[in-house]
C-alpha cells in the first residue's frame, strides 16, 4: 500500500489522490490538517498509524510526504500538527521503504546560499551572490554589477525575488534588521527541472515578472509553461544532484540568459509540481505515483 | 583569531577563555544576542569562491582570518518585539539561514558544525542524530519517549541527574566519564573509536554528551550543546582542554 502524508488544503493533494486512484493501487492518507485524529505507535521495530482511514494493520510499501504548513500561529492548530509531524518524521527516519522525500534529507533548501554552494560544487553555474546585513556592502555589490541585481530571502520562508529598482535604495538602510540575499540578475527564460528518480521533466516558463511565481500567485497573471529540453548533461547532473542529496524528487530552477548562459538557482525538495503540469500538460504527478508503485518495499515496517 | 560565541555564564566558555589567555591567542568573545542581532557581516559567492568579513567589537575581520569558532549558543535569541510576530519569525529564519551559510564557508574548525536541522529547530534532528550514532555503536535506542519538544525548541541541556542514566562527554576526540559513569561504558565506547570519530566528522560534532541507559545497552540521547552547570571543576577543565587542543590544532574533530 502507498501512504500519503500531507494536507488536504494543499494543491498537490487532490491531484495526487486522483492519480493514486487511477493507478488502481491501494493507498491511505494521513491528513495533517486533522492532526489530532491520528496516533502513531512503535512496537517491536514496527510503526502503526491509526486514525481515519488508517487502522494500523495494512503494510506500507512506499510513502509520499508533503507536510502541512500551519498557516496560523494559533497553538490549537500548531501544537497538534507539530507533534504529529515530529512523530511522523521519526517514523520516516526509521522506515526502510522508499520515501518521497525524507524530511531529514531536505534540509539544504533552508539556507539558499548554502545550497547554492552545493550546486556550485556539483558543477552548475551559479549567479554571483552576496549575503549581508551591511547597507554599504549591498550598495557596493549593486555598483559592481552595474545595477543588475535582484534580492530575495535567505531561508526557505516564502519570499519573491525582486529586481533592485530605484525605489529600493532607501530600504537598504533597513538591512541591519535582517540579512538579505543579493544576486546578479540573469534576465531570460526560466526553466524548472523536475526529477523523479531517474526521470526528469523540463519545463520552460515565461512571465511578465522576474519571479514567475509572483506573476501567477500574487499578480494573478497568466504565465507560459511548456515542455522544453535542456542539454542531456545538465539533466543528468540534475538527476545526480537530487540523488546525491538523498532525495527521490526535486525541482531545480534555472535561468537562461539571452546569450545562452544557464545558471542554477536552487533545488526545491518539495516542489509544487501541479503548478507546472497544470500549465505544461506534463505527467509529473503520474510519474511520481508510478515511482511509488514500482518501488514498494516487500517487507513492511510501517502499517496504516 | 578564535571566535567564541555563547553565554557569559557558561562554565566551559570561561575555561576556554582562560586557556586562550594563557596561550596568548587572539580571541573574540561575543554573546548570542550580539552575534545574531548586532554583528555586521557580508559574504559573497562567486562560482566556487567565497570571501567576506565579520565586524566584531568595531573591528572588521576577514573570514580567512578566523582560525577557529566555538559555538555554545543558549538559543534564546529572538528578533526584537518591535516587529510584528510574522516578521519576527521571518527575521529569525533569515538570520539563522545566513549564519549557517557563513559558518559553512569558514575553512577553520567550527565546533559544533551542526546540520541545518539543528539550526532550524527541526525537532527530528536529535532523533536522526541518535539513530545514526546507535547504528555506529551497534546498540538500540532507548524506547522511552524523549522530549526535545519543551517549548517546541531544541534547547541545551544539563546532564540528567537520574540513576537510570549514565553520561559520557566527547570532546576533541576524547571520552570523559561524567560522575556515576563507570569505566565499563568508556571501555565499550573505546571499542568503537574509529567509527565514532567518523560519525563525529560526518555530523560536524566535536563536542557532545552521550546519555546511555545505566545498563549501557541503549543510547538515550545525544546532546550537542551540553551544559555543565553541576559538573565537577576538574571535568569541565578536562573537556575544555581537549576542545582547546582540537581547535588549536586546526582540525575540526580528531583524525
Amino acid at each position: 500500500m502507498i501512504l500519503f502524508l500531507g494536507s488536504s488544503r494543499d494543491k498537490v493533494y487532490p491531484r495526487l489522490l486522483e492519480e493514486l486512484e487511477n493507478s488502481g493501487h491501494e493507498f491511505a492518507v494521513v491528513d495533517e490538517d486533522h492532526a489530532g485524529e491520528y496516533t502513531i505507535e512503535r512496537e517491536n521495530q514496527k510503526w502503526r498509524i491509526r486514525g481515519n482511514q488508517c487502522d494500523g494493520s495494512r503494510p506500507v510499501g512506499s510513502i509520499f510526504v508533503r507536510h502541512a504548513v500551519a498557516r496560523t500561529l494559533d497553538p490549537a492548530v500548531v501544537v497538534p500538527m507539530s507533534r504529529l509531524q515530529v512523530d511522523l518524521n521519526r517514523l520516516l527516519l526509521a522506515t526502510r521503504c522508499p520515501v518521497i522525500n525524507r524530511p531529514a534529507k531536505a534540509y539544504s533548501n533552508y539556507s539558499k546560499p548554502y545550497q547554492l554552494g552545493l550546486l556550485a560544487q556539483a558543477g552548475f553555474d551559479v549567479p554571483r551572490t552576496l549575503v549581508t546585513n551591511v547597507p554599504e556592502q549591498a550598495l557596493c555589490f549593486h555598483d559592481e554589477l552595474g545595477g543588475r541585481v535582484i534580492f530575495k530571502g535567505v531561508s526557505n520562508v516564502m519570499s519573491f525575488a525582486q529586481v533592485w529598482k530605484s525605489e529600493h535604495f532607501e530600504r537598504v538602510n533597513l538591512l541591519p534588521n535582517s540579512p538579505t540575499q543579493f544576486q546578479e540578475f540573469v534576465s531570460g527564460a526560466d526553466y524548472r527541472v523536475h526529477v523523479i528518480g531517474r526521470r526528469a521533466f523540463v519545463t520552460r516558463l515565461a512571465a511578465a515578472n522576474e519571479d514567475y511565481r509572483r506573476s501567477a500567485l500574487a499578480d494573478h497573471e497568466e504565465i507560459l509553461a511548456e515542455p522544453a529540453e535542456l542539454p542531456a548533461d545538465v539533466v543528468e547532473r540534475c538527476i545526480r544532484f537530487t540523488e546525491g542529496l538523498g532525495l527521490i524528487v526535486g525541482g531545480i530552477d534555472f535561468k537562461e540568459s539571452d546569450d545562452g548562459r544557464l545558471v542554477a538557482l536552487e533545488l526545491n525538495p518539495y516542489p509544487q509540481f501541479t503548478f507546472y503540469e497544470g500549465r505544461s500538460g506534463q505527467p509529473i504527478t503520474r510519474s511520481v505515483v508510478d515511482y511509488l508503485v514500482r518501488h514498494q518495499a516487500t517487507e513492511a515496517d510501517v502499517f496504516a | 583569531m578564535l571566535l567564541i560565541c555563547g553565554s557569559s555564564d557558561d562554565r566551559l566558555i570561561a575555561e576556554l577563555l582562560r586557556s586562550c589567555e594563557e596561550a596568548e591567542r587572539t580571541t573574540r568573545y561575543v554573546d548570542e544576542s550580539t552575534l545574531f542581532g548586532n554583528t555586521s557581516f557580508a559574504f559573497e559567492r562567486n562560482g566556487r569562491d567565497t570571501r567576506g568579513f565579520l565586524e566584531i567589537s568595531g573591528q572588521k575581520v576577514p573570514l580567512e582570518a578566523v582560525q577557529g569558532a566555538i559555538l555554545r549558543l543558549p538559543r534564546t535569541w529572538w528578533p526584537p518585539a518591535e516587529f510584528d510576530l510574522q516578521d519576527q519569525m521571518f527575521v529569525y529564519h533569515e538570520t539563522m539561514a545566513s549564519w549557517f551559510a557563513l559558518l559553512d564557508v569558514l575553512e577553520c574548525p567550527v565546533i559544533n558544525r551542526c546540520s541545518l536541522g539543528w539550526w532550524l529547530q527541526d525537532l527530528g534532528y536529535p532523533f536522526e542524530l541518535r539513530a545514526s550514532l546507535a547504528d555506529v555503536l551497534d546498540i538500540e535506542v532507548s524506547s522511552e519517549v524523549e522530549s526535545p519538544w519543551e517549548g517546541g525548541r531544541l534547547l541545551p541541556t544539563n546532564r540528567p541527574e537520574e540513576g537510570s542514566v549514565v553520561s559520557v562527554y566527547r570532546s576533541g576526540g576524547c571520552s570523559f566519564a561524567a560522575p556515576g559513569c563507570g569505566l565499563l561504558t568508556i571501555a565499550r565506547l573505546a571499542q568503537y573509536e574509529p567509527a565514532l570519530s567518523l560519525w563525529e566528522q560526518y555530523n560536524g560534532i566535536g563536542l557532545s554528551r552521550l546519555d546511555f541507559e545505566s545498563s549501557g545497552s541503549r543510547l538515550r540521547w545525544v546532546e550537542v550543546s551540553p551544559q555543565f552547570e553541576n559538573e565537577p571543576v576538574e571535568l569541565v577543565r578536562n573537556v575544555a582542554s581537549a576542545l582547546w587542543k582540537q581547535v588549536a590544532s586546526g582540525r575540526e574533530v580528531a583524525a
